[in-house]
């Protein structure tokens, strides 16, 4: 990517809390976080509602969270959204309005597929308590309010189980068009009845755990929480001596224009393909995955098979699914798995997939991070977010020792010509 | 490295649909058929969609590839679909529930089907909230802007469940409207240069985007931008306004190579409830840009800048240039 961007900050709150340090030792340890759902619990009403959900104990320990935590109708989406875009500002030191005027514009983009649902569903559980208002139903009202106002562009997205990876990625195309010296995005859910009665109804609930890349894996098992990450140019951001977690290097985006559930190789595979063109990244150049890996027999067949074609060759880095452990926060899912990135860079260890005590020997010869302590191959890892709908994003980041050097190159292709269409042509 | 905005973005086609004034929605208001092989069944809010984008391009568009993407808002979302998964459940049990109903109705399945329907595998975007239809057309000028396509098929619909369209109907939001009403507004976005021309659609309006800004409502005295009003609307487009004037100053420059005296823009400033009839939610603003490019054309070149502000803290303003 002829443009590089600093991750300066970031922020999460997952079903481990909002500590990274939680977040990691529980990847690490392939702790098993399913039960049952706290909020509400269903008993049998569907064949599964084993869930792993952010703990209670969690939403009222967290002050931007506490806030949303009993207000059912204002939601709980807000508060994750509060947390992790304050979280983020303040790791990259832009939480004082002061500081963050003197960096220029900083806009939000978020990311979600059941905010307003929230306030409907709160509808049907208790139609005594009336209908919730129409500002209370607004998807869009989840992007927090902040001292000074957002002064770049500000947007709520909704692309399914993409999304959260989705929205870094058009908040980079907002950088890269000078509309905004910094961005804050990432994608958030909330777990709901309406979700667990949708993807039972789909079939794609395991009730024995997600477990990716596994013979015999059933499904997804579903979940809640979201991340946010400040974004910046690589090169303002050095100059103002910014924290650089990690270099976002290149992306790509596609639609299967397919069926709504099954995912299409073919278009995953232009996803991936565009962004390994955007890096600039030969395949050795990845030194891991962080698969979208839901757990369920198509969906993961589908990515290994893109793999291939975008990598060109059957073996692959070695792979990586968060979701066995975090579970699926659909719209939250994208930017988790960034954040787990982050941190597998911060740690130069890849976490390990759970639950995968034999592989399907159907997806051939694949390299799955099985145990703990495996180093990256390389410095640059690749993150993947797939939607229903067809909707697929993929994204490459560095570790933050790459800095001079992608700026430097950066450099030589803004001399060469190449600043006027930074992704032109790459899909 | 960066590239400050200089787009001149082609508004190509454009078409629409609204219900009746009863709310009812005519026959020709949604495209009659009810399955395609890709897709399966066809959600009513798709069919909604797909019948502008058919007034918009006509019954055979030359549009698909990857060098074409899709963004639409909505603000109802997938809230029907929770209403009818929940009630179904509660009255006649989990089995009832038909299977398609949550990835059919999430809120980007109808730009999935748009996708799928026409073999569109670029870039998918959806957006929610009231302005999100206005928010959708500048996501499509961005993209065409950084490269990433020639072609975005853009706009808003929305088509509520009953209960919320009476519900919605009597919220002091949407009161002064009258009624929520189903309505979609589709539009045609070309690279300037060599843009297409509307193929057998209905508008073939000559017109281009030249700018565009969003940022933040500024709050209510009260700090929570919860009395309905918060920063005050004139206050607010002057802010966006000049915003995406200054994006059109640089594009003038580039064009003529001297930025000159731009003529000010009309500025439109659409609110929910407030739109002078029906309110169709997402759909509003995308269906006012229509209205306006069907105009018949006036003396000479002509600017205005459509500035829409939701419920939550998004604003967001689209500057265009009519011939």
């Amino acid at each position: 990517m002829s443009y590089p961007v600093a991750i300066t900050g970031f922020g999460f709150l997952a079903p481990t809390g909002t500590e990274p340090e939680a977040l990691w030792q529980a990847l690490e340890g392939r702790a098993d976080l399913r039960g049952p759902w706290p909020k509400r619990p269903l008993d049998d009403t569907y064949p599964v509602d084993g869930v792993v959900a952010v703990p209670e104990a969690v939403w009222a320990e967290t002050a931007a969270l506490a806030a949303h935590a009993e207000d059912s109708s204002a939601g709980r989406a807000a508060g994750i959204a509060e947390h992790m875009v304050g979280a983020a500002l303040a790791g990259a030191g832009l939480e004082d309005p002061a500081a963050a005027a003197a960096v220029g514009r900083i806009g939000c983009f978020l990311a979600t597929t059941t905010a307003g649902v929230e306030a409907a569903e709160a509808d049907r559980v208790a139609p005594e308590a009336g209908a919730a208002p129409a500002r209370r139903l607004d998807g869009s009202a989840i992007v927090p309010r902040r001292p000074g106002g957002w002064t770049g562009p500000t947007a709520v997205l909704s692309t399914a189980c993409s999304s959260g990876l989705l929205a870094p990625a058009l908040a980079i195309d907002a950088l890269v068009a000078g509309e905004a010296e910094a961005m804050v995005a990432g994608g958030l859910d909330v777990l709901l009845e309406y979700t667990i009665c949708g993807f039972n109804g789909l079939r794609l609930v395991a009730p024995d755990g997600c477990r990716p890349f596994a013979a015999g894996r059933r499904g997804a098992v579903l979940s809640e929480g979201g991340a946010a990450v400040c974004l910046e140019p690589l090169d303002t951001a050095l100059a103002r001596g910014a924290p650089i977690h990690a270099v976002i290097t290149g992306y790509g985006m596609s639609c299967d224009a397919g069926h709504a559930t099954a995912p299409d190789p073919t278009g995953i595979a232009k996803a991936v393909r565009g962004a390994l063109v955007s890096a600039g990244a030969e395949p050795d150049a990845i030194g891991g995955i962080f698969a979208h890996a839901t757990g369920t027999l198509a969906n993961d067949a589908a990515e290994i098979q893109a793999l291939r074609t975008a990598f060109g060759r059957e073996a692959l880095p070695p792979l990586t699914g968060v979701k066995s452990i975090l579970g699926h926060a659909q719209a939250g899912a994208g930017s988790l798995t960034l954040v787990a990135a982050i941190l597998a860079l911060e740690h130069d260890r890849l976490p390990p997939t759970a639950g995968l005590a034999e592989r399907d020997p159907e997806l051939g010869a694949i390299d799955v991070v099985a145990e703990p302590g495996r180093r990256p191959a390389a410095r640059t890892l690749m993150v993947d977010a797939f939607g229903f709908g067809g909707n697929n994003c993929v994204v490459t980041i560095a570790g933050p020792e790459a800095a001079s050097g992608l700026l430097a190159r950066a450099g030589e292709a803004a001399s060469a010509g190449a600043a006027a269409g930074p992704m032109a042509g790459e899909g | 490295m960066r590239a400050p905005g200089t787009a001149r973005i082609a508004l190509s086609a454009a078409g629409a649909v609204r219900a009746e004034p009863d709310g009812r929605l005519a026959e020709d208001a949604l495209v009659p058929e009810r399955r395609v092989k890709k897709v399966g069944a066809l959600p009513d809010k798709a069919r909604l969609a797909l019948a502008a984008m058919r007034r918009c391009l006509g019954p055979e568009p030359s549009v698909g590839g990857d060098r074409c993407g899709v963004a639409l808002g909505t603000w109802f979302g997938a809230m029907d679909v929770a209403e009818r998964c929940l009630d179904t459940v509660r009255a006649d049990g989990f089995k009832e529930v038909t299977p398609s109903w949550y990835a059919t109705g999430l809120p980007n399945a109808t730009a999935a089907i748009v996708a799928a329907v026409h073999g569109i595998t670029g870039p998918n975007l959806t957006f929610l909230g009231w302005s999100a239809g206005l928010e959708a057309i500048v996501a499509g000028c961005r993209q065409i802007a950084a490269g990433r396509c020639d072609t975005m098929i853009v706009g808003g619909f929305d088509m509520t469940s009953p209960g919320y369209a009476a519900s919605l109907a009597a919220d002091p939001v949407f009161a002064p409207a009258g009624a929520v009403h189903a309505g979609a507004a589709v539009l045609r976005l070309d690279r300037a240069a060599g843009a297409a021309t509307a193929d057998g659609g209905e508008a073939g309006p000559r017109a281009r985007v030249i700018g565009w800004s969003q940022g933040e409502a500024g709050p209510g005295e009260d700090g929570s931008g919860e009395d309905g009003a918060g920063e005050d609307d004139a206050a607010l487009a002057d802010r966006l306004v000049a915003a995406a004037c200054a994006m059109a100053a640089r594009g003038d420059a580039a064009e003529r190579g001297a930025a000159g005296v731009a003529p000010a823009p009309s500025v439109h400033v659409l609110t929910p409830g407030r739109v002078g009839g029906p309110d169709h939610l997402a759909a509003s603003a995308p269906l006012h840009l229509v209205d306006l490019l069907a105009r018949p054309p006036g003396d000479g070149p002509a600017r205005h800048a459509l500035v829409a502000r939701g419920l939550g803290p998004s604003a967001v303003c689209l500057l265009i240039e009519t011939d």
